[in-house]
């Protein structure tokens, strides 16, 4: 496993190269969390190298204060910028034949069929319950974990994930 | 799906189903070109250099604040005694 503190740490002293490293070490988890998040392994790396932008411009600038630990870091960028690309997609939605370019991807059938299972489960909640079901749901984190990686208080995870779930149910009687 | 399968047993298995999920071949890679490519403004350049050379020149700072100091007090002293010399002269 590559030293990730030591790769940071060379990337704040201006060796850009080192942010393979980083790369390296984090990617894996990190487009898995945006898969299920986004519902497209293509979609999730897009989100994902957009997040790796932003960490390296802050790295490079200084303004990583390294307060919390790299990892936990960068699944808050990820997690949010997740969400936006949620956001942006429910205000322009993309035509269903241009997500299926997720086939060219490395991953299983099965573990594609299960994103799809995924996306269309969760595809009913708005981008913030949807982040909150699967950070709390699927990713294990805590409520106070997920508040903290999506910039909100526990409680208002709390309700998002009360929300989810009805709506969920609601959707399961419906089906 | 089983249509009364719960909440949480979804979740888990869906959860199972996605664990390999990998990215795609050259997925670093493609990272690391656009990272690299980023147009970094010229303070961000100039940022990590200075975090490196901060210290050694507050310390250079603070060692020619006190060398004037010092130098001050020495001219002060000099002058004080040939006004005391002049006084005794006149």
């Amino acid at each position: 496993m590559p030293d990730l503190e030591a790769a940071v740490t060379r990337v704040m002293q201006g060796d850009g190269s080192a942010f393979g490293t980083v790369v390296e070490a984090t990617s894996q988890e990190l487009v898995r969390m945006a898969a299920r998040i986004v519902g497209s392994l293509s979609d999730a790396e897009d989100v994902v190298q957009e997040g790796y932008i932003k960490a390296y411009r802050a790295m490079m600038s200084g303004h990583f204060d390294r307060r919390s630990s790299t990892k936990t870091w960068l699944y808050r960028i990820v997690t949010r910028t997740a969400v936006d690309a949620l956001r942006a997609k429910a205000r322009a939605p993309v035509p269903r034949d241009a997500l299926d370019d997720d086939a060219a991807t490395g991953a299983s059938p099965e573990a594609h069929l299960a994103l799809a299972e995924l996306a269309d489960w969760l595809g009913v909640l708005p981008p913030e319950q949807r982040a909150a079901i699967v950070l709390h749901a699927i990713e294990g984190f805590s409520a106070r974990e997920a508040a903290d990686l999506l910039g909100c208080s526990e409680g208002a995870i709390e309700q998002r994930l009360v929300r989810a779930r009805a709506t969920l149910r609601a959707q399961r009687g419906t089906a | 799906m089983n249509p009364t399968e719960r909440f949480e047993m979804r979740a888990e298995r869906l959860r199972l189903a996605t664990a390999r999920l990998t990215p795609s071949a050259g997925f670093r890679d493609r990272v690391l070109e656009r990272v690299l490519a980023e147009p970094l403004a010229w303070w961000q350049g100039v940022a990590p250099l200075a975090r490196r050379t901060l210290p050694a020149l507050a310390l250079m700072a603070a060692l020619a604040w006190a060398a004037a100091f010092r130098a001050s007090s020495t001219v002060d002293e000099t002058l004080a005694t040939a006004y005391g010399s002049a006084e005794v002269d006149w």
